[in-house]
């Protein structure tokens, strides 16, 4: 009571200090230097983002129509050929040269690996691992995404992860993958983004499977991720026993974890709790599940879960992050979010209109380094078709991590979304957040962005 | 607040003030009241150690007038964030009506939030008002009361004359208090604050206004 009090009081006072990163654009002279020894730059993508060929509950999905004839994907567009990465790695590899990046966030398509439940795709296998290896020779240090918002026609046949069992084929899976890439792979990042698959698939309903306003759905698909996530990571590292890297660890587990800012309309009462409430939910349950074990979400009258699961904590070794932009809040409680999220009018934005927002990293960053875990950005970037601001974005990005950094907080690392223009789940290839651009209707050759200049710039002032 | 403050502001001579008895309408619980001040206003959201929050001016006017035992309460409060980029300027405005007895007031109605840029921009909440004199001292109930700045209070308040203090709980967690001081025979002065923590999100305020007339 006492504390609590005194929590009260001090928002009395409350100002969340917000360094107004997005005032300026860093000197590319000096950016990075602020960045630590062995400090990793480089870029991330996802298997159905770029691969092409692939046949799983998204290449469904993206043939699909909601009722009202709109269909599920802007244009109608279908992943089809993607980037065509699955025959172009080298292209890629040669991007990522040309960055002078360190390491490559990539997945793994299950779908592909494992296209019926037990039989698995060697050659598929066998194709992932030469990548790993082309990766390490290159001396950037590869890191694996298992699950990336796909999951193979037979898993969603069964309901995906809105059911326990689909814990147990998600684990057979990981373990198959690290004793196949274990000893080329240090890095693994078991899921993408748990709270924004369930938000999109469960509460927007935009994503497969499409169920609309289904919160309580929503919040146990991302209790069941969890689970499953404790049993890949526990998989993962009784298999992988090889330090591919020398670092003398031979796993180093993370999750991509998606934060966002959720900013308060005004002062009232509604708008804050419902903020804090979208807060707790989005960005705060699942580092607190991670670090506790015990999983907790509460949405007052609609479900409220509260369980200690064996191996959770301890399961992951560094905190991903990925991040974006910030909504603000306003209280709806006609909705079944309880609010509206949009972005502050006058606020610069990218091509999706997501407020162009620094200091967000910042806070975040600030925030999470309060559980004791090093940070990774897996995941920051933006979408620029004119090629018109994706250098400032980043400049300022990094700004943000540098002065975390100065002020105590352990950042390891930041993979760039993306290294290439590439499917953009619901927004089709009308999004373009490559370093390098990708014409999607002639050759699909990667071209340089005005950013590829900015990156190398900064890569090579991080202290060696 | 201390029951030390407590005893202090009851026994406080008021400086060279004949408290005299109130008008006539008096004969009921509360009096036409008119109070005009400025507060600072601090709204956050908080989570393990992480706190987003804004300090805020909040100037504001309230009013009530009795009609009888008819009575209408209306209230004014405009918040302007002390910081950029964080909460968006409000305006606040509250209108309730209701019956005052001489022991009992009731008082409901609604308060409209505009909220700049905001989508919507009027936010609408209902709020409600019970207050009660027991002899020697008062109760007030409130839902979604002050302009619905508190979710829920239970205060309750000491008089002597025109001197009140009044100490509260506001649900689920937190403390509202005040105290009135009379200057002359209808202007005073009106201390007041609150620090609640209500699921992740935490409010406080203080404010100094003027009265002129009232009572409770």
């Amino acid at each position: 009571m006492t504390r609590a009090l005194l929590a009260s009081c001090l928002a009395l006072a409350a100002c969340t200090a917000r360094p107004g990163l997005d005032a300026g654009e860093p000197s590319l002279a000096t950016l990075g230097k602020g960045l630590p020894k062995g400090f990793l730059m480089g870029t991330a993508t996802a298997a159905h983002q770029v691969e092409g060929g692939n046949d799983n509950d998204w290449t469904d999905w993206e043939a699909g129509r909601f009722p009202d004839g709109t269909p599920h994907v802007v244009g109608g567009a279908q992943s089809g050929l993607a980037c065509d990465s699955w025959n172009r790695f080298n292209d890629d590899l040669a991007a990522m040269q040309a960055l002078g990046a360190k390491t490559y966030r990539f997945s793994v398509e299950w779908s592909r690996l494992e296209p019926t439940e037990g039989a698995w795709d060697a050659a598929a296998m066998a194709r992932y691992r030469e990548w790993t290896v082309k990766l390490r020779a290159a001396g950037i240090e590869p890191m694996v995404t298992l699950h990336h918002f796909t999951l193979p026609k037979w898993v969603a046949a069964r309901k995906g992860f809105e059911t326990t069992d689909t814990q147990a084929a998600f684990e057979a899976f990981a373990r198959r993958v690290g004793e196949a890439l274990g000893d080329t792979v240090d890095l693994w990042c078991p899921f993408n983004e748990i709270n924004v698959y369930a938000v999109q698939g469960y509460l927007a309903g935009v994503w497969p499977p499409g169920v609309k306003d289904d919160t309580a759905l929503q919040v146990t698909v991302m209790a069941n991720m969890l689970k499953a996530h404790a049993k890949a990571a526990a998989a993962l590292r009784e298999v992988d026993t090889v330090d591919a890297d020398g670092d003398g660890k031979p796993t180093v587990l993370t999750t991509a974890h998606h934060v966002r800012v959720f900013q308060p309309a005004s002062h009232s009462l509604l708008d804050t709790a419902i903020a804090g409430l979208t807060d707790d939910v989005a960005n705060e349950a699942v580092p607190r599940a991670l670090k506790t074990g015990r999983i907790r979400f509460s949405v007052p009258g609609t479900i409220e879960i509260d369980e200690q699961v064996d191996g959770l904590a301890g399961s992951i070794d560094v905190l991903g992050l990925n991040y974006y932009t910030r909504d603000i809040i306003r209280a709806d409680l006609s909705s079944a979010a309880l609010s509206n999220m949009y972005e502050r009018k006058g606020r610069p934005t990218n091509d999706l209109g997501w407020d162009l927002y620094p200091d967000g990293l910042y806070l975040f960053l600030k925030r999470f380094s309060s559980y004791g875990w090093p940070v990774f950005i897996t995941e920051n970037g933006t979408a620029d078709a004119a090629d018109a601001f994706r250098t400032k974005y980043l400049a300022q990005h990094v700004a943000a991590i540098e002065l975390a950094v100065k002020e105590g907080v352990d950042v390891r690392g930041y993979y760039h979304w993306s290294l290439i223009d590439n499917f953009e789940w619901a927004e089709g290839y009308s999004a373009r957040f490559g370093l390098f651009r990708v014409d999607f209707d002639g050759t699909r050759d990667r071209t340089p962005t005005s950013a590829v200049d900015a990156f190398r710039a900064i890569e090579a002032n991080i202290p060696k | 607040m201390s029951p030390l403050l407590v005893a202090v502001l009851l026994a406080a001579e008021a400086p060279a003030v004949e408290v005299t008895a109130p008008p006539p309408t008096s004969e009921r619980l509360v009096a036409p009241e008119v109070t005009a001040g400025f507060g600072f206003l601090g709204s956050s959201y908080a989570s393990s150690g992480f706190r987003l929050g804004d300090p805020q001016l909040a100037p504001l006017v309230t009013a009530r007038y009795l009609f009888g035992g008819f009575t209408t309460d209306a209230g004014v409060l405009l918040s302007l964030p002390l910081t950029p980029d964080g909460v968006g300027l409000a305006f606040t405005g509250s209108l309730r009506v209701g019956w005052t007895w001489r022991k009992w007031s009731l008082v409901g109605g609604a308060v409209m939030q505009w909220a700049s840029g905001a989508t919507p921009a009027l936010q609408w909440l209902p709020t409600l008002k019970l207050s009660a004199d027991f002899g020697s001292f008062g109760m007030t109930l409130g839902v979604l009361d002050e302009l619905a700045l508190l979710p829920a209070h239970l205060s309750f308040d000491l008089k002597q004359g025109r001197r009140r203090v009044s100490v509260g709980w506001v649900v689920p967690i937190g403390l509202v208090a005040g105290a009135d001081l009379p200057l002359t025979e209808r202007v005073g002065l009106r201390f007041h604050a609150f620090a609640f923590k209500a699921f992740q999100a935490e409010m406080a305020m203080v404010t100094v206004s003027g009265t002129f007339g009232g009572g409770r």
